[in-house]
Order: structure tokens, then C-alpha cells, then sequence
């Protein structure tokens, strides 16, 4: 085998420097800067999205993280269990049902908070049980998660709803923070997994959350919206009447004031407060349907709202080339137009605090295992979802509702000035589902908004009653 | 109890070994005025790592095992492992002086990382990787005195390119009797995959090919092979070759032309190419789909990248501890998706440091590229920076979902002979150019000393002639004792030239 070491050699040994620098220093820094994007997005995972991944629930590694655990418990703002380990190591929901949409179960498969907050309920409440957790095969104590529901309250809300379909919602209007989230009828989840097969066969839909995914007509509430775009149009004129003879024609399509009430001379004012569908219908034809849409979608239509549980968007049933009749329908609430009564929430919850809401939160602590404080779930981000001045002009139109409108006397029942809209809204069943959507703010603290929807009410039971007693309730827990 | 205490304290004193590892190679490396001695003290520290490690994960092991049936096959197994590795460096040091030894202590710890994370994993399938590292180790020596010879420098591209398609047909002549594995080849019981083998073929090929003159007619050339070997490669349904053959032919174009609109041209082809291989072949979609979102489906198309974020995810920053993860669930764990095994049970920061170990190994195959003997070992210094640098690159963008994932194995590290073989060919090849130019080096040192010895020696004796006399004998001259002291310096300790001494 020759080697150039060896025998003679004629010509000079030599040992070049590059010639042809440029590709070489563009290849060499390319891979460079890969290796170096490959190294940080390998951090970036870890450090932003490991613990999302981990939680995940088709994770094999949490059943071996869940066996080293017992599962902390969810509690309520006061302190309550809503969701815990009984003494054989069962996981026992004390209020079923009621708060089923919120907990959600736990078991082979998670679902709701079980699921949301699994990675907090199954994570070491001290220094000595994380070096523990290492170290040893001692099953260790999860973390305790508070959420910011009220249990009784939500207990009595489900109580109102009484044989009903329905959904409530209660919300701390300037936090975001959801003290109420029922939605009848719900599965329970001590038992869901024990039935999973009739309850998935039975009928109403048990895992189905009407409180954040049913998507409803919103009836007359959605006037809220009509009357700010309104406001918002090239055409308003805050002088504007309308004489309303109790029907109205748009094209083909016929529609009358409900219980064939005739308003007569109508200013906004009062066809707000009476809730008059032949003087929306007409307002939302002169706004148009791009104004309308516009609205829609500066309110969030189209978006799932931020919510740590699944949620639903709102869908616009409007297009921008839609005809008169159905700009005429959408106006009233009715038409193509769906709404969550978590949305509707998030509307009344801007108006109530000038225009500002925040994202919807569900847990505000994760406690140790001594009780402080670990972390710290903080309210959602702000969002300003309209001016100061059109909130405080929806909130003069909304206090004549409770004043002398559709929920007359539910201010003076309460002993508050009571700020709402009621809606009834036609749907294939037949019977109509009946709305409420309102706030009050009490004497030194914060606005609280109320969304009721009541399925096929039909005029016998109404939503605006249950969302006074709720309110009362909630102004007077002890009673 | 006891062994997972030990677990605890090893993977921190694990990340501890890879960062001290990592940081003297780089110091090694990057630090332009470093002497001869601490050079040699920081190759000597890696080694000393390589040991801990190799000592440490297998005391970890053998507690594991103790009892255990296959407790004797380890012992023995990793005996060989390990004299494989001592001769192999023994015969880089000793047998082919001038090679360099951070990158050669760079490949044998990111095989030891390997058939640590395999015995962990599958240890039938260490046992047959360890017997590989063997014949590996064997070959690059054989390849490292072939390459000497200088007629494989004049072998012309055309018996490459021959010998490529020859490889890449061995599939279709000696079908694999397992289904579906359309790449593999089968002699005589003998299984291997040949695509593998046309790696270190085609660096020789485009070398040879891009030194001649004739630009146009090289890069078509080029073009045409690397479209047939493409073909062949798409038949045998090995997407991430074809991807790393286009990449290399690329590149190499790119820096045989010097032409910056080549790239532009490949990044367009790229987008081209995928966009219509995204539109029309439902595979290549699901890929992309996945890529993008794997946890729409997690079950589905999605589960091997979700299950490589779970692992990883899971390991942190320190990691599970060896054995205490569940890497199993990683579905080519063992291969392809090992840098996820390894971020388990080493933990992030050791996943970002042996990324930063292939780092430097490109570093120091780009160092060959700048200072060369040749056009050809140029162009051979480049190809093997590319190949090897791309294929990492895919593996481990893929794993950590900053790429669509690719299947190709972790050079050194993943399972699988044919291409650790391929990769030490590769390696050979790298350390071959190390040795000759640091030869030519010290040739051309002695060289320039002997001239100046010479032209010293003549100055002086010409400066002797005209010295008068009586300072002669003198002896205290002061230009005299200056001139003496000047070349004293000259001939004394030479200044270090290169960190691959």
C-alpha cells in the first residue's frame, strides 16, 4: 500500500487556506444555527410546554404518576369539598350533577377540572414530599385546587331549575371569575363511569354542557346587541320613533310583538324596555347586515371563549349579502344566529363594567399541603369589547327592563337597581326557550352578571324569576 | 432504596460528566491560542468522562440486573463494548497519529450514551449494536490505511456512481424476506440496508464529480445520479435518504458553484416539491398534518411524535433517572426517536449538550474544509459535514417536532449497523484528512526549519567571517550573544499550529 510518507517525494508539501470562503462560511453557519434553534426549541419545550404535554391525558406516564398520589381535592371559594378522595381512595363528587359540568369525573379518562387541573391535583404540597417522591415509594398527598365556584349557590340554581332543561351562569363581572355553571341535566360523576353505557344511550344529552357549548337562539336578549349597533351605525339618530302596530312585514316574512302586544309610538328607550320586535326588526334593516356582523364580531362571535373547560363559539348567522328578512330576524335574536348562554354572560359582564371584560376563570389557588398558597391561578386578561359611553347608554336601555319593562318590579324585589334583558326564543321544538341576561352591582362590591336559560319554558315558568331569586340569594346567602 | 438514591445522585453527576465533556471539547476547539498542553488536558478530561459515564451507567445497570439472567451477557457484552472503544481510540492515537482525538472522544461517547440507552431499552438489541461497534471499529481502521493510498484519490466519480446504483439495486436483486421492509437487503441470511451504504459512495462520488473543470456538465451529472438513486430510493420507500441525498447535492452544488441563487433555487424546489407532494400523495399530507398538529390525533398518525413531547416532557431538565422512565412507550425508541429516550432518562439539559456534541463535530469537519491539501479533500471534508450534519439535523428537528418527522437514525447513537458502519466509514474518512493534513503540516514545519537552520547556519558563519578577532575571542559580544539567543528561540519549542495535533 503506497503511502505518501514513504518514497520520494517531487513536490512541496503544501497546506492551503480556503480559496472559496463565502459557501463555506454560509454552509458552516447554517449548521451552526441549527444545531444552536434545535438546542433553544429543546429548551422552549421544556420550559413552556412540558407541563401541558405531561397532563395530557393520553400521557401513558400518568397512571404512574397517578399511583404515586393521592388525588388532591377540588374545593369551592369557600373552602368546600366538591371533589375528593373518600376513605377507601374513591373519588367522591358530594354535589353530583350539579356542579358535573365543572368537576367533570375521574377515572380511566378525565374530563372537566379532573382533567384541566389534573397535573396540580397530582403534584407534591411540600419540599420533603418532592424530594419524597424521588426518593421513596410512599404514596404522597396531591395538591388541593380552589376554583372560584360557589357550590350552594350553584345548588340552588340547579334546585330553581326544578324538571327544566337549562343552563345558569353567574360570573364576577370585573374578574371573569365563574361562581355558577349549571347545566340541566348533566351525568353524575360518581357514577358515570359505573353507567357510561345507558347514560351515553339516554336521552337530553348527559355530556353535553349547555352552559358553554349549547349553541341557542337568543331570543329578544340579543337586542343588547342590535341596540349597539345601532349606536354604532352611520343611520343612528337618538331621536329615532317608530309606530309599531304590533306586526311587521319584511318581504315574505311576517313577525308580531310578543303576546300580540301593540307598543304604538316607540322610542329606543322604551322598545327596549318593552321588548318590541317590530321596532328591532326594522332597526336592524336600516343598520344593515355588514353593521350588524361587524358587531357581532368585535363582541367575539366566531371565537371560543377563553375558558379552561371546552367551550363554544357564537355563530354569526348573517352575511354581509344577506336578504331583508333575515337582517329582520337576526335583529330580534332569531334566525341563524347562535349564542352560548356563556357568551351572552360575557356581553352583560363588558356592559357592567364599562366595556372591559375579562377572560372567564374557573380556578384562582393551588394550595400546599399546610394551606398557603402555591400557585396562583391569576383572572383572565381584559378585554375591551366596547366604549365606556355605550356601555353606560346599555345600561340606562337595561335598567328599564327591571324598571318597567318585560321583568318589571325585579329592582324593586331586590332592592337594587337591577340592570337586564329577557328573551323568548322561537325553536324547532316548538315550545319557546325563555332568556335572562342581567347584573347588578351591590353597595360596595363588584357587579355580578346573571345569564338564565330556561329550555321549552313556554311562558310557565320564566327566567327572569329565577334569576332574581338566584340574585337574592346571592345577596343574602344565609337566607 | 439504595439504587434509587443512586439513580438521583447519577443524573445530576450525569449532566455534570456531558457539560465538562461539552465545554473542555469546545474549549479545545474554539480557543484560537491554546498550547499544546492544555489541548492534551482537555482531551484527556473527556476521555476521563467517557469512563465515569461508561463506569457509572454500568454500576447503575449491574444494580439493576443484579440476580438477573441476563446479568452475565452484560458483563460480558460490555467488556467487549468497552475494549472496542479503548482499541479504537488506542489505534486513532497511536496506529493513524494526527487524527483528532476530540472527535474521536466525541464518537465513542455518543456510542457508549447509545448502548447505554439500548441495554435500557432492548438489550438483544445492544448485543447485536455492540458486536456492530466491533466491526465498525474494525473497518475504519482498514478504511483509515486504505485511504492512505493515494490511488483511491484518483478513482474516477464514474466507478462511484457505478458502485451507488450497484448498492442501491441490491434491494430489488436480494429482497428482504420481511414485508414491508423494502429498503433492506438480504444475503445469504446476511440483512442490511444498502441505502445506508451508498452514504459515504456518494461523498466520494460528488467529490470526485465537483473537482473537475467542466461545471455544467459536473452538475448534471450530479443531478441525473442523485435523480436515479432518488427513484430507486422512492421505491424502496425511504423518504428521509432521498431527503438527505437531495440536501448533500444541494449543498455541494451550491459550494461548487458559488452561486448563492442555487440555494434559492433548492428552497423553492423544497417549497415546490412539498407543496405537491402535500397536495397529491395523502402520506406526505398526513405527515405535514401531523407535524403541525400531532395532538389532533394523537391515536392515530400523531401518537409517535406525542409520545416523543410525553418523553421528553416527562424527563425535565435532570431527567427520570436511568430506569426510571418509561421509554418504552416511544415507538421506535430504540432507533430513529433515541434522542427522546435519552431526554427521559438524562434529561434536557443532557439532550441540549449531545446536541452540542454534534456541534462540535461539525465544527471540526468544518475546519477541514478551510484548511486543506486538496480540491478533493476539500470537497470530501464538505460532503461528510453535510451528510452527517443534515442527517442529525432531520433526526432531531423530527423528534422534537421542529421538522415533519423523518425516519433516520441518530448517527452513533440509534440502533442499527448498517448505518453506524456507514457513519464510521464516514468518520474514517474525516479522520483520515485529519491525519494527512496534520502530516502534510509537520512536513511542511520541518520544512521551513530546516530552511531557516540553514540560512541561520549561513548567516552565521558569514557573520563569524566578519567578527574582528579580538572580539572573537573575546566571547561577551553583545551583538554576538544576541544573535545566538535569536535562533535559539527559532529552533527551540515550535509554536502549536493546530488543534487536530
Amino acid at each position: 500500500m503506497p503511502s505518501p510518507s514513504k518514497g520520494p517525494r517531487t513536490e512541496e508539501p503544501k497546506v492551503y487556506t480556503s480559496r472559496y470562503k463565502k459557501s463555506e462560511r454560509v454552509l458552516k453557519a447554517f449548521f451552526v444555527l441549527f444545531y444552536v434553534i434545535l438546542a433553544l426549541w429543546l429548551v422552549k419545550i421544556l420550559i413552556y410546554d412540558s407541563v401541558r404535554i405531561q397532563g395530557n391525558s393520553y400521557n401513558p406516564r400518568l397512571p404512574e404518576i397517578e399511583a404515586r398520589f393521592d388525588r388532591g381535592s377540588l374545593l369551592d371559594r369557600n373552602g368546600t369539598e366538591i371533589a375528593c378522595q373518600d376513605a377507601k381512595g374513591v373519588r367522591v363528587y358530594p354535589y353530583g350533577s350539579v356542579l358535573g359540568p365543572v368537576t367533570g369525573y375521574s377515572g380511566s379518562g378525565k374530563s372537566g377540572l379532573e382533567y384541566a387541573v389534573n397535573q396540580d391535583l397530582l403534584s407534591a404540597g411540600s419540599l420533603w414530599d418532592s424530594i419524597a417522591y424521588w426518593t421513596t415509594d410512599r404514596k404522597l398527598d396531591g395538591c388541593d385546587v380552589v376554583t372560584t365556584i360557589d357550590a350552594k349557590l350553584s345548588n340552588y340554581a340547579w334546585d330553581l331549575l326544578g324538571d327544566y332543561r337549562g343552563a345558569v351562569v353567574l360570573t364576577e363581572a370585573d374578574t371573569g371569575r365563574l361562581l355558577v355553571m349549571v347545566s340541566k341535566p348533566f351525568y353524575d360523576p360518581n357514577t358515570v363511569l359505573s353507567q357510561w353505557d345507558e347514560l351515553i344511550e339516554e336521552k337530553g344529552n348527559l355530556f353535553f354542557n349547555r352552559a358553554s357549548q349549547g349553541l341557542y337562539a337568543p331570543g329578544s336578549t340579543f337586542k343588547i346587541l342590535t341596540s349597539l349597533a345601532w349606536r354604532r351605525s352611520a343611520a343612528y339618530d337618538a331621536d329615532y320613533r317608530y309606530t309599531c302596530d304590533g306586526y311587521a312585514y319584511f318581504n315574505s316574512y311576517g313577525l308580531r310583538c310578543y303576546g300580540g302586544a301593540v307598543h304604538g309610538t316607540q322610542s329606543i328607550a322604551s322598545a327596549f324596555a318593552d321588548s318590541c320586535n317590530t321596532f328591532f326588526s326594522t332597526l336592524g334593516v336600516k343598520i344593515g347586515a355588514e353593521d350588524m356582523i361587524a358587531v357581532m364580531e368585535s363582541m367575539g362571535f366566531g371565537k371560543a371563549p377563553e375558558l379552561i373547560l371546552p367551550a363554544e363559539a357564537a355563530r354569526i348567522g348573517l352575511k354581509a349579502d344577506s336578504s331583508e328578512e333575515d337582517v329582520a330576524a337576526t335583529a330580534i335574536g332569531q334566525g341563524r344566529t347562535g349564542m352560548t348562554p356563556l357568551m351572552m354572560n360575557r356581553i352583560t359582564c363588558a356592559i357592567a363594567c364599562s366595556g372591559t371584560v375579562h377572560d372567564f376563570s374557573l380556578v384562582s389557588e393551588v394550595l400546599n399541603r399546610d394551606k398557603t398558597v402555591k400557585k396562583y391561578y391569576p383572572p383572565g386578561n381584559p378585554q375591551p369589547l366596547m366604549s365606556e359611553d355605550e356601555a353606560e347608554w346599555l345600561k340606562t336601555l337595561m335598567s328599564g327592563v327591571t324598571d318597567t319593562g318585560t321583568a318589571a318590579g325585579m329592582s324593586k324585589a331586590l332592592g337594587l337597581t337591577c340592570y337586564g334583558k329577557t328573551g323568548t326564543a322561537e325553536n324547532e321544538s316548538g315550545v319557546d326557550h325563555s332568556w335572562f341576561t342581567g347584573f347588578i352591582t351591590p353597595d360596595g362590591s363588584a357587579p355580578v352578571a346573571v345569564t338564565v336559560l330556561i329550555e321549552q319554558a313556554g311562558g310557565r315558568i320564566k327566567a327572569a324569576d329565577l334569576a332574581r331569586q338566584i340574585l337574592a340569594r346571592y345577596l343574602n346567602p344565609s337566607a | 432504596m439504595m439504587l434509587h438514591i443512586l439513580t438521583q445522585i447519577s443524573k445530576y453527576t450525569n449532566v455534570l460528566w456531558v457539560m465538562v465533556f461539552t465545554v473542555s471539547g469546545f474549549v479545545a476547539v474554539l480557543k484560537r491560542s491554546i498550547t499544546a498542553k492544555s489541548y492534551h488536558r482537555c482531551c484527556l478530561l473527556q476521555r476521563l468522562v467517557i469512563i465515569i459515564f461508561n463506569i457509572q451507567s454500568a454500576a447503575l445497570i449491574l444494580l439493576h440486573e443484579a440476580g438477573g439472567l441476563r446479568f452475565g451477557t452484560f458483563i460480558k457484552m460490555f467488556a467487549i463494548a468497552w475494549a472496542a472503544f479503548a482499541l479504537l481510540m488506542l489505534s486513532l492515537d497511536r496506529l493513524h497519529r494526527g487524527t483528532s482525538r476530540i472527535l474521536t472522544n466525541s464518537m465513542i461517547f455518543l456510542m457508549s450514551i447509545g448502548i447505554v440507552m439500548l441495554w435500557r431499552l432492548r438489550p438483544d438489541n445492544c448485543i447485536r449494536q455492540i458486536w456492530w461497534i466491533v466491526i465498525s471499529a474494525a473497518v475504519m481502521n482498514l478504511m483509515m490505511f486504505i485511504l492512505r493510498g493515494r490511488w483511491v484519490y484518483r478513482i474516477p466519480w464514474w466507478v462511484f456512481a457505478a458502485a451507488a446504483f450497484g448498492l442501491i439495486a441490491l434491494p430489488f436483486i436480494f429482497p428482504s424476506p420481511e414485508n414491508g421492509a423494502l429498503n433492506w437487503a438480504d444475503i445469504h441470511g446476511f440483512s442490511f440496508q444498502p441505502s445506508e451504504l451508498v452514504k459515504p459512495v456518494l461523498v466520494f462520488l460528488l467529490s470526485a464529480l465537483y473537482m473537475r473543470r467542466r461545471r455544467v456538465s459536473s452538475v448534471l451529472v450530479g443531478a441525473v445520479v442523485t435523480g436515479g438513486l432518488s427513484v430507486a430510493l422512492l421505491i424502496q420507500n425511504d423518504l428521509g435518504m432521498i431527503l438527505i441525498f437531495c440536501t448533500m447535492y444541494l449543498l455541494m452544488t451550491y459550494d461548487y458553484t458559488q452561486r448563492e441563487w442555487i440555494l434559492a433555487v433548492g428552497v423553492l424546489a423544497v417549497i415546490v416539491a412539498g407543496f405537491g407532494a402535500y397536495k397529491l400523495v395523502g402520506h406526505v399530507r398526513t405527515r405535514v398534518d401531523i407535524w403541525l398538529d400531532p395532538w389532533k390525533d394523537i391515536d392515530g398518525g400523531g401518537y409517535q411524535i406525542a409520545q416523543s413531547l410525553f418523553a421528553i416532557s416527562a424527563g425535565r431538565f435532570f431527567g427520570k433517572g436511568l430506569f426510571q422512565g418509561m421509554p418504552y412507550y416511544i415507538p421506535e425508541g430504540w432507533t430513529d426517536m433515541i434522542f427522546a429516550a435519552i431526554c427521559e432518562e438524562f434529561g434536557g439539559i443532557f439532550g441540549f449538550m449531545t446536541v452540542m456534541i454534534y456541534l462540535l463535530m461539525a465544527l471540526l469537519m468544518f475546519d477541514l474544509v478551510s484548511r486543506y491539501e486538496s480540491r478533493l479533500r476539500r470537497n470530501l471534508a464538505m460532503a461528510c459535514s453535510i451528510i452527517t450534519g443534515v442527517q442529525t439535523c432531520l433526526i432531531m428537528g423530527g423528534v422534537i417536532k421542529l421538522l415533519p418527522l423523518t425516519g433516520v437514525t441518530l448517527p452513533l447513537v440509534s440502533y442499527g449497523g448498517t448505518s453506524l458502519l456507514s457513519t464510521c466509514i464516514i468518520m474514517a474518512i474525516v479522520q483520515e484528512l485529519f491525519r494527512s493534513r496534520s502530516q502534510t503540516e509537520r512536513k511542511v514545519r520541518k520544512n521551513e526549519e530546516r530552511k531557516q537552520r540553514e540560512a541561520e547556519r549561513a548567516r552565521k558563519e558569514r557573520f563569524q567571517d566578519t567578527i574582528p578577532y579580538q572580539l572573537r575571542r573575546k566571547g561577551t559580544n553583545e551583538s554576538g550573544g544576541q544573535v545566538s539567543k535569536r535562533s535559539s528561540e527559532r529552533t527551540g519549542a515550535f509554536p502549536f499550529k493546530g488543534p487536530e495535533d
